[in-house]
């Protein structure tokens, strides 16, 4: 029974205690705000940073960059929107997901499949390869939602390694006929056509950025509703959620849902960003890696996505670029891990600018002493 | 369709391969509340070492394969120690998670130090072989049945019996109050976190032997051994070992089927979620937290 | 390159070998020339190629310090494939050619990269090569996927790679030339001698579940058929975690007296050995192997109970022929690359960097991206004791098999002997060696 109690992932709660820091203001933008019928100032501020920074990416960055980290850059880009899923799903449902990354390889076999079957438009595929990964995301959750969180958690794992046998059987569709679309004669690395306005990698790191900043919008929006109204009653108690009348299994679905959504958009995008997509891309320790950036990056705020996905693949072109052997990565993510679960809830995304202003205060504190102590032999004669 | 029974015989070596491990991790989550995921982790590193210490010839035989024993007894004892009593009051999700990061760590250590080669050890009761069937079964299969069948039935005559087990499962149940109640709860988790990571060395030794001294495999090796453990609901561990029997015999046994034999490692997942889905129809609140 | 007597010698010395005994028993079926290939030593020069101790290209002595010429690579590294020992090798070798006076005074700059395979990191690998990097040629690429990612953009940039081929897309377009001949013919080489060992009924050949091994599987049916056979593919997820089970299903499905082929890298394919060893099942069937298990290492544990049983095609000489280049080769690994194991990785990586420095010398006026590439894409006649038949880059037909003709290596207590010479590979309606080898003839490529 203890453990129904504490549906709260990640808020260390001392014992007995029900109350986790959930209910803060700052764990839950702008729900205080849409009380307010109209904007305020903080938000309009928020808001114009919001689309300063934007347009920055968009129009200045390709600038700065040359065609190899553009590419990287891209892929950051692509893989935020897998971590804004999963993020979502473990700071604002409570659920904890371990095949992510596989669902992001149904989202690029799904875009290709009706590709090479179909004509339709590019962003018409990558919205259906969304919506059927939201599907098979929401029958592989269905089994555990009456269960505890861990048996969710545990169900996605084995998902993940069923997902990766059968797609070791399937492959991805390369032209070839049949349901599965694959034929021996095509190639081992599958790729998606970009669309016309995006064919070279600037324009198709642009229109990346606009998908994901629709997926963050869509997250915002799910946040300030009633979903995340909800998902905030599942977090504090599940009892008192269901004694509001809070459907809980309908609101874990649609956490559960919306996560393979984003994964499965991901994917569709990533089947079509440079070099295309290789089952051997997927291996399931990719989605513990998955988790572990997600944990880091902070799953309190959504902009936790985007540092998850720097880690996740700006920091080892990094390293190989500095000649640091990827795999310590992998240690510093397990370590990362602990350290989040046990004492930053928050990530580094909320980590960061506290140990600044930390490091602020220190500087400032140090400042006043060094010019304390000038002054007294400027007065003495 | 080939002939069943050479498989049928090789399933059972298979099925042992997985019933130890279920058993395993069963054992530690019904002692301390956390499943832990770096189970197949700590054995491929503990097996590692061995490698290692047979490579350089500096010990003899017996001195590498009790490293292995040893070391997953002291690695799983020290991070039971260090990250036990943090996450104790915490929900069994975020004890299971916690353990990915143990699991990254070792992994990521294993690719560094020993990733570029690839190694192989033979245990001597490798080359005892039985022939049934067809087939033969080595010693070492032999053995590893029998380590999940001893595992399994000491390891309940230990909870049920003795005082430290009877300490243990009340600890399972509620720490606070077993505690409020004079049990020395640290020492009876430290005995919980090492015994349960000796059997996790030992299973890895054999493991290392039975599927291969390969660090991705034997780390995802917990897989298909949660599936076992699943099936026995993270509390049963007889049906966690008969579970574990059953993937193994289907599993090979879809060998001798060749247009499906492609999609036999399917056969955990596929029998964990008949399992669940089963569970989840018949009753939904027993399932709700850890069972005693 | 100097000419030598002994050099001579030593290539007439091999040739004579090759010509000799053909232990083939013809099994039936059209067209395949299972013969070594009829070449007198006078059809091949007088060794120009092969080079003298401690020398590499023009072998000086002297350090080269002009302005350095660029070239790259790139390997998968992941635990469990490591194909850096090839790129290595070939950096080795380059090494050894700058402390020997370089490219007419220029030292060679060798770029290697690593990849984990993942296409978006190769393509900016190979665009951080081309574009930022600016080198002049690729050499040495070992890569599961940078055939099937890149080959578009090399082929736009006007890039020839001198490189070792793995899957089937590295031999199927004119931008890509391998040292060696890739797991499809190298497959269907091993089937071969295990028809010539006297496999009959059916044929059985198990290559790991990635893309595109259904194809490389084909050769092997193909062949199969084609000698009133059965043929029987098989894909298993590696590495492989129930070998006894897999053992005895290969037996099951060859049934007494047929032919398995294996189709695995060394450390894949050892457990699986073991394992056939523990079952009893040797002298069930006829053991085949394509290449990658030709490895000292893998020939220390095996137990004699596998003593010329397990057929493996090799696609280069055996390690210790004795021969110049062989020797040469040993040096250069130990002296310049002394971790990178003495195996056929070793072979390829100093193959490919032979080539290479050999066209790089070679070309007159400017080193420039294309009087390089244009120079790899000219080679011809490159004699190499270590080769069965000299090298050459383009075949003209679009597809480039420049190594097509193997020979057969099997343990003997712990190490890998050669039991059978140089043979042609099979050609069959469905792989284009026919053209192949008629523009080989046409155009002398490879005659010396």
């Amino acid at each position: 029974m203890k453990a129904s109690d504490r549906p709260e992932v990640l808020s260390p709660t001392t014992s007995g205690s029900t109350a986790p820091p959930s209910l803060q203001q700052r764990s839950d933008p702008g729900a205080g705000a849409l009380r307010d019928l109209h904007l305020s100032r903080g938000l309009l501020v928020r808001l114009v940073l919001g689309a300063g920074t934007l347009l920055l990416v968009v129009f200045g960055l390709p600038g700065l960059l040359d065609s190899f980290w553009l590419k990287i850059v891209t892929s950051v880009v692509i893989y935020s929107i897998v971590t804004l899923g999963l993020g979502l799903l473990i700071g604002r449902a409570g659920m904890v997901s371990l095949c992510q990354f596989l669902f992001m390889a149904i989202g690029a076999w799904v875009a290709l499949r009706i590709d090479y079957a179909t004509s339709l438009p590019f962003p018409v595929l990558v919205l259906i390869a969304g919506l059927i990964t939201a599907a098979i995301g929401a029958l592989v959750g269905l089994p555990a939602l009456r269960l505890s969180g861990l048996y969710l958690a545990l169900i996605t794992l084995m998902a993940a390694g069923a997902i990766t046998v059968l797609l070791r059987i399937a492959q991805f569709p390369n032209g070839g006929g049949g349901f599965f679309g694959n034929s021996s004669a095509g190639g081992a690395t599958s790729r998606l056509p970009r669309p016309a306005i995006a064919a070279g990698d600037t324009a198709y790191f642009r229109y990346c950025v606009v998908v994901a900043a629709l997926m963050f919008l869509l997250a915002v929006w799910h946040l300030r509703g009633k979903p995340g109204r909800a998902w905030a009653a599942l977090r504090q108690s599940q009892v008192t959620a269901v004694a509001a009348g809070v459907n809980t299994i309908l609101y874990r679905l649609w956490a559960f849902a919306l996560a393979s959504f984003m994964a499965g958009v991901a994917g569709a995008l990533l089947a079509a960003a440079s070099g295309g997509v290789n089952i051997n891309q997927f291996p399931v320790q990719n989605s513990i890696l998955l988790l572990a950036v997600v944990l880091m990056g902070g799953v309190y705020s959504i902009w936790g996505a985007v540092v998850a996905a720097l880690l996740l693949r700006l920091l080892p072109a990094l390293l190989d670029d500095w000649g640091v052997s990827t795999e310590l990565l992998t240690i510093l993510f397990g370590i990362g891990v602990l350290q989040v679960l046990l004492t930053a809830p928050g990530g580094l995304v909320d980590q960061v600018p506290k140990d600044l202003a930390n490091l602020g205060r220190a500087v400032a504190g140090l400042a006043r002493s060094v010019t304390g102590r000038a002054k007294p032999p400027e007065a003495s004669p | 369709m080939l002939d069943l029974k050479p498989f049928i015989v090789l399933g059972f070596g298979l099925g042992g391969v997985f019933a130890m491990s279920g058993v395993g991790l069963v054992v530690l989550y019904r002692a301390t509340g956390v499943l832990n995921l770096a189970y197949g982790a700590i054995g491929a590193t503990g097996a590692l070492i061995t490698w290692s210490i047979l490579d350089a010839g500096w010990a003899p035989e017996w001195v590498a394969y009790l490293a292995c024993i040893v070391f997953g007894g002291l690695v799983t004892l020290l991070y039971g120690v260090v990250f036990g009593p943090p996450f104790a009051a915490r929900d069994p999700l975020v004890k299971a998670t916690a353990t990915l990061g143990l699991l990254l760590i070792l992994l990521g250590t294993m690719q560094w130090v020993w990733g570029r080669d690839a190694h192989g050890i033979t245990l001597p009761t490798s080359r005892w072989n039985y022939e049934i069937a067809g087939a033969r079964i080595s010693g070492t299969q032999i053995i590893g049945v029998a380590f999940a069948v001893v595992v399994t039935s000491g390891t309940a005559v230990l909870l049920r019996v003795t005082k430290i087990g009877t300490a243990m499962r009340a600890l399972a149940n509620d720490r606070e109050i077993t505690a409020t109640l004079g049990v020395p709860v640290r020492r009876v988790e430290a005995a919980a976190w090492l015994g349960s990571g000796l059997v996790c060395g030992g299973a890895g030794l054999l493991l290392s032997n039975l599927v291969g001294l390969d660090i991705v495999g034997l780390t995802f090796l917990v897989i298909p051994a949660l599936a076992a453990a699943l099936i026995g609901q993270l509390r049963s561990l007889w049906v966690t070992l008969a579970a574990g029997f059953l993937i193994g015999i289907v599993q090979s046994g879809l060998t001798a089927f060749s247009d499906i034999a492609e999609y036999r490692t399917l056969t955990p997942f596929v029998l964990a979620i008949i399992a669940l889905l089963w569970f989840a129809l018949r009753s939904e609140q027993s399932l709700l937290g850890r069972g005693s | 390159m100097r000419r030598s007597f002994l050099g001579f010698v030593a290539v007439s010395v091999l040739l004579i070998a090759a010509c000799g005994d053909d232990d083939d028993t013809t099994g039936g079926g059209g067209g395949q020339a299972e013969e070594a290939p009829e070449a007198a030593p006078s059809d091949f020069g007088p060794g120009s190629n092969i080079q003298a101790h401690g020398e590499c290209g023009e072998g000086t002595g002297e350090a080269a310090t002009g302005d350095p010429i660029k070239i790259g690579g790139i390997a998968t590294n992941v635990p469990g494939i490591d194909f850096t020992w090839i790129t290595e090798m070939t950096g080795a070798y380059f090494e050894c050619v700058n402390d020997n006076g370089g490219i007419h005074g220029q030292p060679i700059e060798y770029i290697a990269e690593e990849e984990q395979i993942d296409p978006q990191q190769i393509a900016s690998l190979a665009t951080k090569l081309v574009e930022e990097d600016q080198v002049l040629g690729i050499v040495g690429n070992t890569s599961i996927i940078d055939c099937s990612v890149n080959a578009d953009y090399y082929g736009q940039q006007g890039y020839y790679l001198i490189i070792a081929g793995v899957d089937q897309a590295c031999f199927t377009t004119p931008n890509f030339s391998a040292v060696n001949m890739g797991p499809y013919y190298s497959s269907l080489g091993g089937a071969q001698a295990a028809l010539r060992a006297g496999a009959e009924g059916t044929m059985v050949v198990v290559s790991p579940n990635q893309p595109g091994f259904d194809v490389i599987n084909s050769g092997v049916t193909e062949f199969a058929e084609e000698n009133d056979m059965e043929g029987v593919s098989i894909l298993e997820d590696v590495p492989i975690n129930d070998p006894a089970g897999l053992a005895q299903r290969l037996v099951a499905e060859a049934g007494n007296g047929g032919g398995v082929v294996l189709d695995f890298t060394g450390p894949t394919v050892l457990p699986l050995l073991q394992a056939i060893e523990q079952q009893g099942l040797i002298d069930q069937v006829i053991w085949a192997s394509s290449t990658p298990p030709n490895d000292p290492s893998v020939a220390e544990e095996l137990s004699s109970a596998w003593n010329g049983k397990f057929l493996i095609n090799a696609e280069f000489n055996v390690l210790d022929s004795g021969q110049p280049d062989q020797e040469h080769m040993n040096e250069i690994r130990e002296q310049y690359a002394s971790d990178v194991p003495s195996s056929s990785f070793a072979q390829m990586g100093y193959l490919a960097g032979r080539v290479a420095t050999d066209a790089l010398l070679g070309i007159e006026g400017d080193i420039t991206q294309e009087s390089v590439n244009e120079a790899f894409r000219g080679i011809t006649n490159f004699v190499s004791d270590i080769w069965c038949a000299p090298w050459y880059y383009e075949s003209g037909t679009g597809e480039n098999v420049s190594n097509n003709i193997d020979l057969t290596v099997a343990p003997e207590d712990g190490n890998m002997v050669q039991v059978e010479d140089c043979f042609e590979i099979a050609d069959l309606p469905n792989n284009p060696l026919d053209e192949i080898r008629a523009a080989e003839d046409e155009n002398s490529l490879n005659t010396g």
